[in-house]
């Protein structure tokens, strides 16, 4: 029962993980980079390959992380390697090249726990895309008056002095306007299920 | 237009908690009737929240990237026969965690969610029905607990004569095993055992019991038991003002209860200076549970209530626990009690009761 809790250094990484600390992500390279590109380079892949598909999975682990009370049901290595080639799985399938040697990938026990991430990660990747595209389109200064407001909190007094609208109702009708355009670029392209 | 750019701006106002909880129930309602006010206010929480989630996750990509960069170069030095030190990776702004903006989302989003659901449950009277039923049942559960009470205390007085089963409740002082909770839940405790939120059962040790101040402290005996790191800390001065809001988790059913209330009073029962009196609902079982304010800070640990009346409840201070840390043994690694990080401050009530339950234990005593 008591593996239901990580180890102290592989609670210390996730914890690094998950305020984007550099020391931190450097060691999860350093630990567990080779292990993926290993993966990758003996089932036609490339370097580069094995790059991109470890910055994945580091980010599926990172939602991971920032799960509420969340527990890893395997040692980090186990649950690391389950996630690469899974992926790494579905990108090839994606390219129609064969299958990973099976041979290679058995006694997986964070298999059962795996789907249900990687649905997750994909819908928020889908939209990560599609916002980046949305902001790209927005252009300037709509991009950094949303974002110095909504994520940097800067108040309209200050974003009216550094955007130069004459008072902060101004500022705020820009706001607007730029935010209402965002939206529409946003969701004619991510049309999720209504919630209310 | 003008309309609009009104609404959306108190809109803002409710998705990052900014509102008092009179306004906010007016707003909450006001939505509920207005399809309109509804439909915007959902958009604006989901093109919010997708705006913070592109920017933290930009953030970590960089950074990503820049890890990979720093590792390649070691692995070039090496490879070199280099072994000293690799140059430090460039100095970064610090990270600013656009965190909390996203939990005020979280929160708002499950009140779209909790308003989708009062929708679709159109046929009224069924639900009065249900809801009618459930509070029946809640009043036979604390009829029975308070039986078990009065029980309890007959038994205590006569001694353990019948072998009986207590319950109560405990939180972590460490990631290690060791657990906060009162004197009185595991008096004449034969052996004593914790449940998890998970429904984890294991078995405890007392290691610490001051009769006194009503407190005590467990040590789960498994050793590699570990916790993530405490996401609270204690609060090291009794100076809790009066009205402050405060809340609590505990077990008075098998299933982990919250309750909200305040401060009432700064002096607990017959103007006991050790204990602040709260005005909170709380039942049998609820004893050991932590008192927390607002930035998930622990103000003490509740204890008992002023029976037969409601909501009158008594919580030992915090120093009071700061002082026990101090006279438990050594080697249950003082140390990693309650570290000074307090990572609550800036999350919504919901994720921090969300991220408190794993360190809350069901304390289950036999004798």
């Amino acid at each position: 029962m008591s593996n239901y809790y990580l180890n102290e250094e592989d609670r210390e990484l996730l914890e690094g993980l998950s305020n984007h600390e550099e020391k931190s992500l450097l060691l999860l390279y350093k630990l567990y980079f080779p292990m993926v590109l290993h993966l990758v380079v003996n089932n036609h892949g490339t370097e580069d390959d094995a790059k991109d598909l470890f910055q994945e999975t580091m980010i599926v682990l990172y939602d991971k992380s920032r799960e509420a009370g969340f527990i890893l049901e395997a040692k980090l290595k186990t649950y690391l390697y389950a996630v690469a080639r899974r992926l790494w799985l579905k990108q090839l399938n994606r390219r129609n090249k064969t299958p990973l040697k099976s041979a290679e990938f058995t006694g997986d026990e964070t298999e059962t726990d795996m789907p249900d991430d990687l649905h997750d990660h994909e819908e928020k990747e889908e939209r990560f895309k599609i916002m980046s595209h949305a902001l790209s389109k927005l252009g300037e200064p709509c991009k950094s008056l949303l974002e110095d407001f909504y994520l940097r909190q800067m108040s309209m007094q200050e974003i009216a002095e550094k955007f130069g609208y004459t008072t902060p109702d101004n500022a705020k009708t820009q706001k607007y306007k730029c935010l209402n355009r965002l939206k529409k670029l946003f969701f004619d392209r991510y049309k999720q299920t209504e919630i209310s | 237009m003008k309309d609009e750019l009104n609404f959306l701006e108190i809109a803002d106002r409710y998705i990052d908690g900014q509102m008092a909880e009179g306004e906010r129930l007016e707003f909450e309602a006001w939505c509920n009737d207005n399809e309109d006010a509804r439909k915007i206010l959902s958009e604006q929480i989901r093109i919010r929240s997708s705006l913070a989630e592109h920017a933290d996750l930009a953030d970590l990509k960089a950074k990503i990237g820049m890890a990979y960069d720093a590792w390649k170069r070691q692995e070039a030095e090496q490879y070199k026969g280099i072994t000293n030190q690799p140059d430090s990776p460039t100095r970064l702004m610090p990270f600013r965690p656009y965190l909390w903006r996203v939990a005020g989302i979280a929160a708002a989003i499950a009140f779209i969610i909790t308003l989708s659901g009062v929708l679709i449950s159109h046929n009224y009277n069924l639900h009065k029905l249900s809801s009618y039923t459930i509070l029946r049942r809640e009043i036979d559960n604390i009829k029975r607990s308070q039986n078990s009470l009065i029980n309890d205390i007959h038994k205590s007085k006569s001694g353990p004569v019948n072998p009986g089963q207590y319950g109560g409740t405990g939180f972590a002082l460490s990631n290690t095993g060791l657990i906060a909770t009162n004197a009185h839940v595991i008096t004449g405790a034969d052996s004593v055992y914790v449940e998890t939120s998970k429904g984890e059962v294991l078995k405890a040790t007392i290691v610490y019991k001051d009769p006194h101040a009503d407190l005590a402290v467990l040590k789960i005996n498994d050793s590699s038991f570990r916790l993530p790191p405490l996401p609270y800390d204690l609060k090291e001065k009794d100076n809790a003002a009066l009205g402050e809001e405060v809340y609590t988790l505990g077990y008075p059913r098998d299933e982990i209860v919250y309750g909200k209330g305040y401060i009432s009073s700064e002096t607990g029962y017959l103007g006991d200076t050790n204990s602040y009196q709260v005005s909170i609902p709380v039942n049998p079982g609820n004893s050991g549970g932590p008192l927390i304010d607002n930035k998930g800070r622990i103000l003490g640990i509740v204890t008992g209530k002023q029976s037969p009346s409601d909501n009158i409840a008594f919580a030992v201070k915090s120093s009071f626990l700061l002082s026990m840390l101090d006279s438990i043994p050594d080697e249950y690694n003082r140390r990693a009690l309650l570290r000074e990080k307090n990572v609550f401050q800036h999350l919504s009530r919901i994720d921090q009761i969300k991220k408190l339950q794993p360190y809350i234990f069901l304390v289950k005593v036999y004798n």
